[in-house]
């Protein structure tokens, strides 16, 4: 049997919208059904791997390319956590100063010259931080890079804008790099009549939504323990949600080329979800 | 600015770079790619005149080299170090710290660094000149605004017949160091004082002396004028503005009797000056007139190519002095377009009483290649014409067999040394290079090959 090309997968969404904690239960989910996977954090808060090395810290690229130029072994970047799932984070400057969408270039560099990415792996996660700010931040959608974008939205007002700016980027580069959407994944708010308009959202983008995650505190306390939840708790109601996700990814066929919203179109379904008339209500977690 | 253009006539900001060096003991301290000090020189030292600096040497200024690391990470803390150690080395009596579009776009705090030497013995100022925000001139234009916001405080003190002169951009205009020698001595000559910056015996003396003038001169039709207007809003000083720096006999002795009347200088002194000089130009004009306009040969029209100020020059010196008339004239120096309406009219001003003067166009543009591709394919066998422009339009001239003279940067191929087309003198060194050049192209070469 011939093995299946290396997926290389692109998360995008509004920051705190639980990019971080769905890639790696996600990937944790992934690693279940005997994938080889890496995830690459692209977020300069590092914070991207912690629930999969359990407290075990890497030092990130772009510290280590800092202190120590270029020579440095891949061992010391890359940990491998649960399921065997090999982690980087890419780091970033201290805030104020430098330019952290160039730190994901070069450390994307930086790895691919140490030989990070090697022929036994199914899939790479890239989980990159808020949204597509700057060409650095595209980055892993690049040419050559992750093919595939999966954007992390809820039923909130704010993740809906950025999804939708997100699908312009990917647009973009879905013309010249052959860059698809995957599909929108619903990580719940717990908003009134949700998941109708994250049906509505996608359907007028064009895409999939692959999954609706519920909201579920055992996430939080997974995440005190320094734990995915499919490790902290694998018969949970919420551990088989991230399996499902993981088995929908897998099994995904559905890649568009995103049809951004211009910006009256999306607060018209906003309405007709009746959204606007709820934003005064508190969706703080 | 242009999209695409072809034959650069200018450089990125960091070209401003070249004022800070041509002030005696001013040291730049590059925060820019290594590369950013190399593309400055390319258009304004060895291709103009084959200048080079006069107290630090242009190739081993210091320079942080910011690389991909700083990049990433910011470049100040290597600045920082940089500079402290510049200060020690080089001695300078005054700093700017200069950064290129790298540390600009990453938002690297270059007036943090500059602010952490205040109390270095050395003052250190500080000036942005990222290639993306403008030209040479605009970093001219950068640095000169550094100094005088940074460093130079109002003075109670103004010095009677002290004028500051602006106008001239240094290692931009190529023969600014001649051209400035040349009129202090008119100026002093005057009974002004002239209080010039750049070039030796100036440096920091003459900077410190800036807010004691009386007034400023600005001489040429657009640049330094945003200058004179902040010296004027800081320090209270009036600014005269004369648009032409004179090439010739009718152009000097115009700028004499209004910089006389302007600063109440002696009329007499100043009409036996002019009397002299006049009569020593005329006569020397005259004994080339015979070939200047009686071979049928030589080309009664000129087509230039060049920089605002050295296009109002020339044009109105070759108009008035030499009878010549204009065919084309492009100015691809990016001049903003406030000043262009008054360059357009300072070289239509000057009017003949023949008939035969057909129109022409005059040009703004920042691309220098437009001359070339409007006037290739123009048939010039019967009727020629001069070209007068930068090393670029030489080439053409070349092509065509047309004689041509540099009067705008970059001009390559010579030395400058002590040329300038500036004054009396300057005009008769004019018509020498274009006689030259006449003479080598339709009596050289080209006669032995009729012969043949
Ligand atoms: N499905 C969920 N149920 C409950 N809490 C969640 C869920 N998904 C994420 N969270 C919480 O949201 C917070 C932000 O998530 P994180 O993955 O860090 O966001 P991002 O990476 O998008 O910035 C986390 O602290 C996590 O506990
Ligand atoms: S354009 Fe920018 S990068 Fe290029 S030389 Fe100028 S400052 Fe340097
Ligand atoms: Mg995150």
């Amino acid at each position: 049997m011939v093995k299946q090309r290396l997926r290389q997968i692109a998360i995008y969404g509004k920051g705190g919208i639980g990019k971080s904690t769905t890639t790696q239960n996600l990937t944790a989910g992934l690693s279940q059904l005997g994938k080889r996977i890496m995830v690459v954090g692209c977020d300069p808060k590092a914070d991207s791997t912690r629930l999969l090395l359990g407290g075990l810290a890497q030092k990130t690229v772009l510290d280590t390319l800092r202190d120590r130029g270029q020579n440095v072994d891949l061992s010391e970047l890359m940990k491998t956590g649960f399921g065997g799932i090999r982690c980087v984070e890419s780091g970033g400057p201290e805030p104020g100063v430098g330019c952290a969408g160039r730190g994901i270039i070069t450390s994307i560099g930086l790895l691919e010259n140490l030989g990070a990415y090697t022929d036994d792996l199914d899939y790479v996660f890239y989980d990159v931080l808020g949204d597509v700010v700057c060409g650095g931040f595209a980055m892993p959608i690049r040419e050559g890079k992750a093919k595939e974008i999966y954007i992390v939205a809820s039923g909130e007002m704010m993740a809906l804008y950025a999804a939708n700016n997100i699908s312009k980027g990917i647009r973009r580069y879905a013309e010249k790099g052959g860059v698809r959407l995957g599909g929108i994944i619903c990580n719940s708010r717990n908003v009134d009549r949700e998941e109708e308009l994250l049906q509505a959202f996608s359907r007028e983008l064009g895409a999939r939504l692959i999954h609706f995650l519920p909201r579920d505190n055992i996430v939080q306390r997974a995440e005190i323990r320094r734990k995915t939840v499919i490790d902290y708790d694998p018969d949970s109601r919420q551990a088989n949600e991230y399996r499902d996700l993981a088995r929908h990814i897998e099994e995904n066929d559905m890649f568009v080329i995103p049809n951004p919203m211009t910006q009256e179109r999306l607060e018209e379904i906003l309405l007709e979800y009746g959204l606007m008339d709820n934003v005064t209500e508190d969706y703080t977690i | 600015m242009a999209c695409i253009s072809e034959q650069h006539r200018l450089s990125c900001a960091v070209g401003g770079i070249y004022t800070v060096l041509a002030i005696e003991k001013f040291l730049p301290i590059l925060h820019t790619g290594p590369g950013c000090e190399v593309n400055a020189a390319g258009a304004l030292t060895i291709v103009n005149g084959a200048q080079t600096p006069i107290t630090y040497i242009d190739t081993s200024l210091p320079c942080t080299d910011f690389c991909e690391e700083d990049i990433v990470f910011g470049g100040n803390e290597r600045l920082r170090k940089l500079v402290d150690e510049a200060l020690k080395y080089f001695k300078a009596d005054l700093a700017i710290i200069v950064d290129g579009c790298a540390a600009e776009i990453v938002g690297d705090d270059i007036g943090e660094v500059a602010e952490s030497f205040e109390d270095a013995d050395i003052p250190t100022l500080h000036a942005s000149l990222p290639g993306f925000k403008g030209n040479n001139l605009w970093g001219h234009s950068q640095i000169l605004s550094a100094i005088i916001d940074q460093y130079l405080q109002p003075s109670s003190e103004k010095i009677k017949g002290l004028a500051n002169v602006f106008g001239i951009v240094p290692y931009y205009d190529t023969f600014w160091e001649t051209t400035l020698e040349r009129l202090e001595e008119l100026l002093s000559r005057l009974g002004l004082t002239p209080n010039i910056i750049y070039g030796i015996g100036k440096g920091k003396a003459a900077i410190d002396k800036i807010p004691q003038a009386e007034f400023n001169l600005v001489i040429g039709p657009w640049l330094d004028l945003d200058i004179a207007k902040k010296l004027e809003n800081k320090f209270g000083a009036p600014y005269f503005h004369y648009p032409v720096l004179p090439t010739g006999a009718s152009e000097t002795s115009d700028f004499i009797r209004a910089i006389v009347e302007y600063a109440g200088l002696d009329k007499a002194n100043a009409e036996s000056y002019i009397a002299a000089r006049e009569k020593r130009f005329f006569h020397k004009l005259q004994r080339l007139s015979n070939t200047l306009i009686g071979g049928i040969m030589y080309p009664k029209r000129f087509v230039i190519n060049a920089s605002a100020g050295a296009a109002v020059s020339i044009a109105r010196f070759l108009i008035r002095d030499a009878g010549l008339i204009p065919h084309r004239i492009y100015i691809p120096e990016d001049v903003p377009e406030e000043h262009q309406a008054r360059i357009e009219q300072l070289i239509r001003e000057p009017v003949y009483d023949t008939k035969d003067i057909i129109d022409y166009d005059i040009k703004f543009t920042d691309d220098g290649g437009l001359c070339e591709s409007e006037i290739k394919n123009e048939d010039f066998s019967l009727l020629h014409v001069n070209i007068f422009g930068t090393t670029w339009d030489e080439l053409l001239a070349k092509n065509k067999g047309l004689p041509y003279v540099a009067i705008s940067p970059p001009s390559g191929d010579y030395f400058v040394v002590g040329k300038t087309f500036f004054g009396y003198d300057g005009g008769l060194e004019f018509i020498r290079d274009l006689q030259n050049d006449s003479i080598r192209k339709f009596l050289g070469s080209g006669a032995v090959a009729n012969v043949e």
